[in-house]
């Protein structure tokens, strides 16, 4: 344990700016990443199920 | 998985190289492959944070090195697995290939950027400065354009076999600059450390500091593999609209 509470841990050492920006960056590519191929993929499903019911309104 | 008789008995690469069992294998294997990464990149954290002690020199400003360590090397290491693919796709004109290849470049220009903006964010307090136009970081910064142009040239060209292709030779070419950002701390005078690591030499830093960076580094790697293969299901759906397969999948979701 490095740290005598939170605010000594958000501080780090006086470099919270840079540690909390290069991690902060980090989560939030990560969660954008994240969010995006699960749209991406939700509405290449979405796009497959519409194409079958077009073909099928035109059966 | 249980029917066996639709699996050939020969060569399975080529059977799972099929995109509509690459779909399948792939939607059972990416939950797993997350909640790995999710839980190491837990248990990485709290050694990097908790466990670590602080550095002499840098005091915490160090802790930096846990996330830009592992984004270096996967954006080395997404971008050596493209080009792979790239050119088995080329070779071989394996569709699932070139799939493959497009889905990695987006995680791999991510991991790019995100060591070059943590590299920067450490470099201040390391060296007292963001930036340096030494050979590390411009042939890190080469590489976040390389993946930029893959995939900006691969969207320019309207025919997707034909941008496979036109995308897959700039891969190649540009897989040189991976050894050259690999080897430049050792070629050229610069600001950036040596290795921290590596093969056939002792570590230079502590146990629990390189415990934590290794953990680190397998999380970054499942989340890559999880982040492409979901993209990569994606495109796979995307481009095979409308063959008889997808049109089932559909059907059977519907359903």
């Amino acid at each position: 344990m490095n740290w005598g509470g939170w605010r000594e841990f958000w501080r780090m050492g006086g470099y919270g700016g840079y540690v909390w920006g290069a991690y902060g960056a980090v989560a939030l590519a990560v969660l954008i990443e994240s969010i995006g191929v699960r749209m991406r993929l939700a509405r290449a499903r979405r796009l497959a199920r519409g194409r079958r019911a077009s073909a099928r309104g035109r059966g | 998985m249980h029917d066996t008789t639709s699996a050939p008995s020969g060569f399975h690469f080529f059977h799972y190289a099929s995109p509509p069992e690459f779909y399948r294998l792939a939607g059972k294997v990416i939950p797993g492959v997350a909640t790995l990464a999710a839980i190491l990149a837990l248990v990485g954290l709290y050694l990097g944070f908790f466990v670590a002690p602080t550095d002499a020199q840098q005091g915490e400003a160090y802790r930096i090195m846990f996330v830009h360590v592992p984004a270096a090397w996967m954006a080395m290491f997404v971008y050596v697995v493209m080009a792979f693919w790239a050119s088995v796709g080329f070779i071989l004109n394996t569709r699932m290939s070139s799939i493959m290849a497009s889905a990695l470049a987006p995680t791999g220009a991510s991991m790019a950027f995100l060591a070059l903006w943590t590299g920067a964010l450490w470099g201040r307090p390391a060296w007292g400065t963001y930036w340096d136009w030494d050979a590390r970081m411009t042939s890190t910064l080469i590489l976040l354009f390389l993946y930029m142009g893959f995939m900006a040239l691969h969207s320019a060209i309207d025919d997707v076999r034909r941008a496979d292709r036109a995308a897959g030779v700039l891969a190649l070419v540009g897989v040189v600059n991976v050894p050259i950002i690999y080897f430049s701390v050792q070629w050229w005078n610069s600001l950036h450390q040596g290795s921290s690591i590596s093969l056939g030499r002792a570590p230079t830093i502590a146990a629990p500091m390189l415990a934590a960076m290794l953990v680190m580094a397998f999380a970054f790697w499942m989340y890559c593999i999880a982040a492409a293969l979901t993209r990569a299901r994606a495109i796979v759906l995307e481009r095979e609209r409308g063959s008889d397969w997808v049109d089932a999948l559909a059907q059977e979701r519907a359903a």
